[in-house]
């Protein structure tokens, strides 16, 4: 799934692999704009990936062309283009319900020493 | 009009949208609530009835075959599922509309309540992975918000940790939709199926299927994800734990057991093995975990995690004994769960705590609760002749069949504790005196009549399925059979999916 001959491929898997890393790492920080910050950042790579998984390779638009009957050869595969917009737009809304939900679990409990029975010995 | 799919799946959207523009006319918005449960669980058993006779009911979106089009499915597995959803969603609807329960509800409660239904029905219905993430991430969005509906401060550090695991597990789902898809370049159930039993795995499919393993593993609550449960639920208002705890693991387990039926034979047998493994530690820590707790929600949202590891065994023995002891647990234990809780509701609304050191003589107060708690609680240990019993023996029998007598021994103990752990609140909250001696036999806040209603009616209508479904327990497990043995043969639902070319 490789153009011969260029690093694509690699710098995408790269990428991919940099974007999960800082990711993960900044969402187990203990930090609430680090985790959401994180949680961003997954959802690149999540979603980079699933991009690429149609193929990374240069291609025409998949549109029949006026007369033909068939698609013709070396066109893009439009349905993880299609997927891909889908998890943008749940990721993005999953991620400002994530915000508004951290900001109001801040405000609430600002000043209170945590879980009161949480299975510790009162 | 013949119902296909897609009406049963418009449905709740539809009173979702009625409920939410009756926000200001309470009596209104409950009344249509109400009334669309009671015609979801109608129409699930029209659906169920025409299915049962091992035809499928299947429509393909916007007339496109199947693999390219998003089918919706309906077979024996998906129709009981609708058919417990809507027995469920009508119960905790009728709990929600007592007096008590109305005061702590917000506004757009019931709005978000179907939301959640429609979520749920998708997921059971859908024949296409990717859109079943979406009716993943409808079901959870819904499922976040109604779980901070009251707003305590207390609540918000479990729901902090019950969105940040589910949203990292949706991301593990599209990990694996983007991997599979290179795979094997289709994300159909029935296509995947067809190709994952002709072709060898690549490295990406099989990547990608191990991904969406993790991600319904941990949807399910299965070990080692699995603390964000009973960090969650019991601060949660209790209609909406029973309703979490009754359909939202279940749906994790549900797509495992699809995952596993499209698969079928092409299943790697190290993941089986693992499945056995992950599945006996789920139930020895859930039910552990349970021992050690003193609260009563906390209790049962321990036994919720090891109950799942019994559902779970089955699937690792992929024979037809152990898939219809998986489908039968899972009936069972849906109902059973959103009971317990709701009594465990009822018992807050007496004394105001559910903390087992602070209360005492339910016994003395109620005859009829004792016997309302006895019911499901028996049922979840395995007593005869309840539905519990019967649901662990048919795993018990599925592990003897496969000659796993870790399993087994694993199995009796954990059922042991789980004995242990009802005794105890039996112990505590029936039996014992009352630690504040003073209000003996009085209510902490009188309840009204219609409030007993509303709430014993929920309890008494899931007591009632307990002991149908125990009594009755030779057409329920025949039924049960039948659907192991289509679960079994999924190159008839591939076949099925695949040829059909428009909704009959």
């Amino acid at each position: 799934m490789n153009i011969p001959g260029t690093p694509l491929g690699f710098v995408f898997a790269m990428t991919v692999g940099f974007l999960f890393a800082s990711g993960l790492w900044l969402m187990l920080r203990r930090n609430r704009v680090k985790l959401v910050v994180g949680f961003g950042l997954l959802g690149h790579a999540v979603n980079l990936l699933v991009f690429s998984s149609g193929g990374l390779v240069p291609t025409n638009a998949p549109l029949i062309a006026s007369g033909a009957e068939t698609l013709a050869a070396h066109t893009a595969d439009p349905l993880p283009q299609a997927l891909v917009l889908t998890a943008i737009v749940i990721g993005f809304g999953a991620q400002v319900f994530l915000l508004v939900l951290l900001r109001a679990a801040t405000l609430a409990t600002a000043g209170s020493a945590g879980d009161p029975d949480d299975g510790s010995p009162e | 009009m013949m119902l296909t799919p897609s009406h049963l799946l418009l449905w709740p959207f539809t009173i979702a949208l009625f409920c939410l523009a009756l926000g200001r006319r309470p009596f209104l918005q409950r009344a249509v609530s109400l009334a669309g449960s009671l015609v979801a669980l109608i129409a699930a058993v029209l659906v169920f009835w025409r299915v049962d006779d091992g035809a499928f009911l299947i429509e393909q979106m916007g007339s496109w075959p199947a693999p390219f089009g998003i089918s919706l499915v309906i077979d024996r597995l998906s129709a009981v599922m609708l058919v417990i959803t809507g027995f469920v969603s009508l119960v905790v609807n009728l709990f929600c509309q007592s007096p008590e329960q109305r005061r702590t509800q917000g506004r757009d409660f019931h709005a978000l309540f179907h939301l959640l239904l429609a979520g749920v029905t998708g997921a059971f219905m859908t024949g296409d992975f990717f859109n079943l993430f979406v009716f993943f991430e409808i079901l959870l969005l819904s499922s976040f918000v109604l779980m901070i509906q009251e707003r305590r401060p207390e609540q918000f550090d479990g729901t902090v940790k019950y969105v940040l695991l589910n949203l990292v597990a949706s991301m593990a789902f599209l990990v694996g939709l983007g991997l599979i898809y290179n795979g094997i370049g289709t994300l159909n159930m029935a296509d995947v199926g067809r190709l994952l039993r002709s072709s060898n795995w690549s490295l990406s499919t099989s990547a990608g299927f191990f991904a969406l393993f993790f991600a319904f593993a941990a949807k399910a609550g299965m070990f080692p994800l699995y603390f964000w449960l009973p960090a969650s639920y019991p601060r949660s208002p209790i209609a909406t734990t029973s309703l979490f705890a009754a359909l939202l693991t279940k749906v994790g387990v549900y797509a495992l057991l699809r995952l596993n039926a499209v698969a079928g034979p092409a299943l790697p047998p190290l993941y089986l093995k693992v499945l056995i493994g992950l599945s006996l530690l789920t139930m020895l820590l859930g039910v552990l975990g349970a021992a050690s707790q003193q609260e009563i929600r906390r209790i049962l949202s321990f036994h919720i995690i090891s109950q799942i590891g019994y559902i779970t065994l089955g699937l690792g023995y992929m024979t037809e004994l152990a898939l219809a002891a998986t489908v039968f647990y899972l009936i069972h234990h849906i109902v059973v769960k959103a009971n317990l809780f709701l009594v465990a509701g009822l018992l807050d609304r007496i004394w105001g705590t559910t903390q087992l050191a602070r209360i005492g003589e339910s016994l003395k107060l109620s005859p009829i609760l004792g016997l309302a708690f006895l019911i499901p609680a028996m049922s979840l240990a395995g007593v005869p002749p309840l539905s519990g019993f019967w649901a662990k023996m048919a795993v018990l029998q599925a592990t003897l069949e496969a000659q796993d007598f870790l399993s087994l021994g694993v199995a009796l103990f954990v059922g042991l504790f789980t004995m242990y752990s009802m005794i105890k609140i039996w112990l505590e909250a029936f039996w014992k005196d009352h630690p504040n001696p003073a209000p003996t036999g009085q209510l902490l806040r009188p309840m009204s009549t219609s409030e007993k209603w509303w709430m014993g009616g929920a309890i008494a209508l899931f007591c009632a399925w307990t002991l149908a479904m125990g009594l009755g327990v030779g057409p329920a497990m025949e039924f049960a059979r039948r659907t192991g043995r289509d679960l079994m043969q999924g190159d008839r639902y591939i076949e099925n999916v695949l040829q059909a070319r428009e909704a009959r």
